[in-house]
């Protein structure tokens, strides 16, 4: 006689040859199961459904996360919600389901649970009351109210509080929105104040009075807006932590929420836009023959006391000519979108330029901070006027030369597909930045540029460029006998830019009078001309030149200057002319409320170009009509003028387009004069790896970037180890390494790609993951394969259904269990996660859990697993108690009617199955070991006398199947008889389990029922009589062979157990066989 | 002590080292496996002793004085359908029982008995499973008893039995503590005791009637106690051997499932056992009677009897 003894088990083992290469104690079949412990196989801990759900009923949760010891959820479209426990003092009346609190609850949703002395359980929330303080007319013994403001904030059924107003007076009915009626009659009459108490409506009256009672709500409370993922179809939101901040990927651009109850923002500080600025008083700081630049920022606070400096305005340059006096500055700060109170704006002002002529530097330096108003948010703008003496200003802009530079001005964020922090670094990947467009003006007037009239149009928007008003001029002139040699008379461009002189030679007689700092315009006449030809030939000459358009009439010059503006006007300074301005020169203007822009004309070219581009750039930053892009200026110092950046002020906002009928020339490149050719355009970086600067992950400078090998292989995902950030894109593996500011990019593996981002997690300081070599390990001493024993499966899943497994997977990292849990999709089941693999990284042991969840998480918090509910709007709880109360899955509600010794009828037999567990308060609860339809009866184990008729609990049973590698004796060749096996249990905690036995001679199962030696189900036996969570003997379960199973050369034996609130630890198996014939078949 | 087929199964799980929870040998399959036992080994083995164990008679009565009264079939539940003996018996079951033995003949010496004279030897033979007295006998009054070894009732689970909690002789009726769907009227049923040694306190008797744990019998024995078992015809929940021998009993069937399970070793080791302990027991048996040497008599011998009255095989 020969025993096979097992007592070594080695988890799923599904790939080679299983009578040659599989370890001894390999399972066929492991489900449910988990070997946590080595060679000892146990059901895995069930999942209770939690009663908090989230969402409406159709919703499911896509991704569990965790901050400040709460769990968080994207559920549904990309809503958002947080897990808490809300407490609060209320107040109310028996019979009333009216509960008045003393805070706030606006955050608080319908249908969340809410528990607390004399309220009923199962109870809900209903309704929300926000408190309302107003006035309105009573009339005494009416019930009726009258001259409310408005009643659109006020409810039914919320209290109401004030002079004339009886105790516990409730809102019955809202009549209009001035007129409501109250649940008792009104004790006063005229107009009183009165007080629509906050609080909350619940779903169940009130069992008695309660007053200042803490009452508890539990459940999930929804962020506001919606985040979805930036690719739902691939990877789902990202996040980290980083100065105790939680940040997060969503299709909007990353958000950060600074407290688990705060609203998420977009992480990124705000971009300062352009200012306005002038001299004022006669006074002042700012000295005569000098320039000075300004830039703003605008700076916030989160609730960590993470100072964010957004990246600063474009510089704002103003001169203080010479020969004036000292002068102080105002400023026009324009505000952008988001900004509120708790913003802080900082001016930081250059020192003095050489002189008037000079560009002043880019050390800037903090003259100015505050907040701005209400008052002031509301207008757009913040006026202030800077005095600040030179000698005080305070600290330098970060991003002034003798910093970090421009180029490391702090902006936000980009759009990113993952996240992840690594040496104090941020990284953002596979990245997308908002609509962005750049436009370059590289002339102003004349015909080759930007004229008076012209338009441009940005988003729809049109602006039209005000080139001003130009002069004109009418010089009457005279015969040529009549004007004396070089007589002359004076005009000027628009703006004085150039002086001129008209002079005569009459007759080859007269010489240019040369006047100092004008230019002349000589006009030759013969020496009898009738003054219209002399006219024709003045405005000869004057045509000649760029500055004036010129036409004769008569004896009458029409002078039109070319470009608008305020111009001298010309004189007759010699006989023979004279001179009427018929229009005056005017400058352009700017108006933003009908987008017109100041064509400026009076510089030198550059000068024109930039301060035209500072005007297009403020107008379209306040017009009315522009709310989705902004515009700032962007040549800096010793740069060429004219360039403006137009970007969209959110990042999720579509592509916009431009288009001008200014002459070619004017933009570069050209912009056409309609259609779509000319469009803004989104940086998107498949292979983009941001960062932020150390310990500022919002701070994003557009040259922190790596381009992580090929740009048409998106990065998928980016997982920090303790000295290594890996990138796993979809061309293989890369590493990243190094400190903050010395960051070191190389290529890891380019056979390994991830197959299902979601399932990368970090784990054991390595990252597990799904790849198209099956799971593997990736740490910074390579990427062993760690499923080659089921690849099979995994590889069978590949070929079939490659699209959803990618999509559906989900790896959960639970590093106390020391398990990675990839959930996976299975071949027949659907697209989704239908069965759990789950490998114990310390037993290098597979067992696999065939269950249907969407997502999951382990939160540290309770260090327990948490599952996204497939079938409903909740997630499902891991029960770890370490006690025989972990070993049951989700609860049902049932109801007692009848008790009689061990037989319960039920209101219903409803989920109820037989090794589920019934349960009632204090502990009372028993094993279903026989169900009757006929009579909605259940049998239980055992007789308790405490059981009654009521509300009962009923617990599901975790089924758990196991099955060894088949038994060969160690010689397959061989025809055995087996005849009997010992199951070896180290505890044996049920009432029964199954003994399951196939061979390849008969194949269908045969089962032997095998009863527990010990006494019972955990928690019904007394204290001391067998251990309770310690040490155990050994427990064989021996039985024989089924006859029909005896006799063959493979025998495979397993195990199959339903029962909740039992379990097992099987150490190995003990079996007997002799070998009885050579012969395997016939 | 209960010697019911339950702790009979008990013991065999024990000494056979059977574990608790099994499909391969089912109680019925012990069961089945015990009965077997019973009937090719031990009472064989008791009844190689010849010491008269399972001895039982059956009068037939005769009741007409034809031909036809010649042949009388012989008792369904012998052993081998083999008699021990068969007598004329006058005043059966009473004081003034009187008995006379009848000689056996070969069949084809019994047309030389054809005649009908008093005086005359009348014996008989067997014709197929039944015996032809012949000359036929003729007394009125009298019956022929055949002495026969009566074979145990089929063992089954107390389960299948129903025990006794109320007697009422007057109507019949037999109170139980739970009957077995197999019970329906017009059926046999044996009565059984459930004391040592558990012999059938009737056989055969027909069930009239079902009333909820009531049953309604043709007729109940005087013999019978609370307690006793009413089980089909020719079953019980009791083991019919003398107690001495269940150990042996048990050791048989643990034998037999060793062999079943293809346990070589265990089976040689409990066969040696079973060998020792049918030695030792054959001891406990043997003779039946410590105090009296057993006498070997000639039934036919003419010291037999004093008469001729009296002699065996005498026609009268």
């Amino acid at each position: 006689m020969a025993q096979t003894l097992q007592i070594k088990i080695n988890g799923l083992y599904t790939l080679s040859n299983d009578l040659s290469e599989a370890p001894p104690g390999s399972l066929l079949i492991a489900n449910n199961v988990v070997l946590d412990r080595d060679s000892i196989l146990e059901p895995r801990r069930g999942f209770r459904r939690q009663l908090e759900t989230f969402g409406s009923t159709n919703e499911r949760a896509n991704k569990i996360f965790e901050y400040q010891d709460r769990l968080l959820i994207n559920y549904g479209n990309g809503k958002m919600a947080y897990l808490e426990d809300l407490q609060f003092e209320g107040s109310g009346q028996a019979s009333n389901t009216t509960l008045i609190s003393t805070t706030p609850l606006t955050t608080v949703a319908a249908g969340i649970p809410i528990t607390g002395l004399e309220i009923p359980p199962n109870t809900t929330v209903s309704e929300v009351f926000t408190e309302v303080v107003t006035i309105g007319t009573l009339t005494t013994s009416s019930a009726t109210i009258t001259n409310i403001p408005d009643t659109a904030e006020i409810k039914v059924g919320q209290a109401v509080t004030g002079t004339g107003i009886p105790a516990d007076t409730y809102v019955s009915s809202i009549v209009s929105s001035s007129i409501l009626t109250i649940t008792n009659l009104a004790t006063d009459l005229g107009v009183q104040n009165l007080t629509f108490e906050q609080g909350l409506e619940l779903s169940n009256p009130l069992l008695d009075d309660v007053s200042g009672e803490t009452y508890l709500i539990r459940g999930w409370f929804d962020y506001a807006g919606l985040f979805p993922s930036p690719d739902p179809n691939l990877l789902k939101t990202q996040s980290t932590t980083a100065n105790n901040n939680f940040y997060f990927t969503s299709s909007a651009g990353i958000g950060r929420i600074d407290r688990y109850d705060s609203t998420p923002a977009r992480a990124g500080g705000i971009r300062a836009l352009d200012a306005t600025i002038s001299l004022v008083n006669n006074f002042g700081f700012f000295v005569p023959d000098s320039q000075i630049a300004y830039r703003i920022t605008w700076s916030f606070r989160d609730r960590n006391n993470n100072l964010l400096e957004g990246a600063p305005s474009q510089r704002a340059v103003i001169v203080n000519e010479s020969g004036g006096t000292n002068r102080n500055v105002n400023l026009s700060i324009l505000i952008p979108d988001g900004i509120t109170t708790d913003y802080i704006y900082r001016v930081y002002r250059s020192g003095f330029s050489a002189d008037e002529n000079s560009t002043p530097d880019d050390e800037l330096q903090l003259v100015y901070e505050d907040s701005p108003t209400s008052a002031e948010i509301a207008a757009g703008e913040i006026q202030i006027t800077d005095i600040t003496p030179n000698d005080l200003r305070g600290a330098t802009l970060y991003t002034s030369p003798s910093q970090q530079g421009i180029i490391n001005a702090n902006t936000p964020p980009p759009i990113s597909k993952d996240i992840a922090t690594f040496k104090g670094s941020t990284f953002y990947a596979n990245t997308k930045t908002e609509q962005t467009l750049n436009l370059n003006i590289i002339s102003v007037s004349g015909d080759q540029g930007i004229r008076g009239g012209d338009t441009i149009t940005i988003a729809g928007v049109t602006y039209t460029y005000d080139g001003g008003i130009p002069e004109i001029t009418e010089v009457t002139v005279t015969s040529s006998s009549t004007i004396s040699a070089a007589s002359y008379f004076t005009i000027n461009s628009a703006h004085d830019l150039i002086e001129y002189y008209v002079w005569y030679e009459v007759g080859l007689a007269g010489s240019d009078p040369a006047l100092l700092g004008k230019q002349p315009i000589k006009v030759e006449v013969g020496a009898a001309e009738a003054a219209s030809s002399v006219a024709q030939k003045t405005a000869q000459a004057i045509n000649a030149v760029s500055a004036f358009e010129a036409s004769a009439s008569g004896d009458v010059v029409t002078v039109t200057n070319f470009d608008g503006g305020d111009t001298t006007d010309a004189t007759a300074a010699t006989s023979g002319f004279s001179i009427t301005v018929t229009q005056q020169g005017v400058d352009g203007q700017e108006v933003a409320s009908s987008n017109v822009v100041k064509l400026v004309t009076d510089g030198t070219p550059a000068q024109n170009i930039a301060e035209t581009a500072l005007s297009l750039v403020r107008i379209i930053n306040r017009s009315p009509q522009n709310t989705t892009i902004y515009a700032t200026y962007n040549s800096n110092v010793d740069e060429l003028p004219g360039r403006i950046l137009l970007f969209a002020r959110t990042p999720g906002l579509p592509q916009f387009f431009i288009t001008s009928d200014s002459a070619s020339t004017a933009y570069n490149p050209s912009i056409p004069t309609g259609g779509r050719t000319r469009g803004s355009t989104n940086d998107e970086f498949k292979n983009a790896l941001f960062f932020s600067k150390p310990l500022e992950p919002e701070a994003v400078p557009q040259l922190n970037v790596f381009r992580v090998g090929s740009a048409d292989k998106q990065i998928l995902r980016i997982l920090p180890l303790r000295d290594s950030l890996f990138i796993l894109k979809e061309d293989g593996i890369f590493r990243l390494t190094g400190e903050a500011g010395n960051f070191l990019l190389e290529e890891f593996d380019s056979t390994a790609r991830l197959i299902g981002p979601e399932t990368a997690v970090l784990l054991n300081n390595q990252i597990f993951m799904l790849s198209d070599q099956g799971v593997v390990s990736v740490s910074d001493t390579g990427i062993p394969v760690l499923s080659r024993d089921i690849e099979d499966s995994l590889l069978g899943e590949f070929s079939q259904n490659l699209e959803s497994t990618a999509r559906s997977s989900f790896g959960i990292s639970y590093e106390s269990e020391r398990k990675y849990i990839l959930f996976t999709t299975q071949s027949g089941t659907g697209a989704d996660a239908s069965q759990a693999l789950v490998y114990n990284f310390f037993t290098k042991a597979w067992t696999r859990w065939p269950l249907l969840k969407t997502t999951g998480y382990v939160f540290s918090k309770d260090d327990r697993l948490y599952l996204g509910d497939f079938g409903i709007n909740a997630l499902d709880q891991e029960r770890k108690t370490r006690t025989f109360l972990d070993y049951a899955e989700e609860e049902f509600e049932v109801t007692v009617t009848d008790v009689n010794e061990r037989e319960l009828t039920l209101a219903s037999l409803d989920n109820v199955e037989i090794g589920d567990v019934i349960s009632q308060p204090d502990g009372v609860f028993s094993l279903i070991v026989d169900i009757d339809p006929d009579s909605n009866t259940v049998i239980i184990k055992d007789f308790i006398p405490e059981f009654e008729p009521g509300n009962a609990i009923l617990l599901k049973g975790i089924e758990t199947e196991v099955q060894f590698i088949p038994q060969t004796g160690k010689n397959p060749g061989y025809t055995k008889q087996f005849r009997d096996i010992s199951f070896l249990f180290k505890e044996a905690y049920f009432d029964r389990i199954n003994a399951n036995f196939e061979s390849e001679l008969s194949r269908d199962p045969d089962s032997v029922t095998l009863r527990s030696s010990t006494l019972g189900l955990w928690g019904q036996f007394p204290w001391g009589e067998v251990p309770w969570g310690g040490e155990a003997e050994i427990t064989p379960l021996r039985t024989y062979i089924p006859r029909n199973k005896q006799r063959c050369s493979q025998l495979k034996l397993g195990l199959s157990h339903r029962e909740a609130y039992s379990f097992y630890r099987l150490s190995g198996f003990s079996l007997i066989f002799k070998v009885s014939s050579e012969r395997l078949r016939r | 002590m209960s010697y019911t087929t339950s702790d009979l199964l008990e013991e065999i799980k024990t000494q056979g080292i059977i574990p608790e929870n099994q499909n391969t040998l089912s109680d019925n399959d012990l069961l089945r496996l015990a009965d077997k036992e019973v009937r090719r080994g031990v009472v064989p083995y008791i009844m190689q002793v010849r010491e008269d164990y399972f001895v039982r008679f059956v009068d037939r009565p005769i009741v007409d004085t034809g031909t036809a009264n010649a042949k009388y079939p012989i008792p369904k539940r012998s052993i081998g359908f083999k008699l021990k003996d068969v007598t004329i018996v006058s005043n059966a079951n009473t004081r003034s029982e009187d008995e006379r033995s009848l000689p056996l003949f070969a069949p084809e010496d019994a047309p030389n008995r054809q005649y009908n004279s008093y005086g005359g030897y009348q014996g008989f033979f067997f014709r197929g499973n039944s015996i032809i007295i012949t000359p036929a006998p003729t007394g009125f009054g009298e019956a022929v008893r055949m002495y026969y070894f009566q074979r145990p009732n089929k063992l089954i689970l107390p389960t299948a039995s129903a025990q006794v909690t109320n007697i009422d002789l007057s109507t019949n009726e037999v109170t139980v503590a739970s009957v077995p769907t197999t019970y329906v009227t017009g059926k046999k049923f044996d009565f059984t005791s459930a004391e040592e040694p558990f012999d059938n306190h009737s056989q055969d008797v027909e069930l009239t009637d079902i009333n909820g744990q009531v049953l309604t019998f043709t007729s109940i024995p005087e013999e019978l106690q609370i307690g006793d078992y009413v089980s089909l015809a020719e079953e019980a929940p009791v083991v019919q051997i003398p107690v001495d021998f269940v150990p042996m009993l048990v050791q048989r069937v643990v034998v037999k499932a060793l062999e079943a399970l293809g346990d070589s070793e265990g089976f040689n080791a409990a066969r040696s056992e079973l060998a020792k302990m049918e030695q030792e027991i054959m001891n406990l048996i043997s003779p039946r009677v410590e105090g009296e040497a057993k006498k070997i008599v000639n039934p036919f011998g003419p010291l037999k009897y004093t008469s001729s009255r009296n002699r065996p095989g005498t026609i009268r």
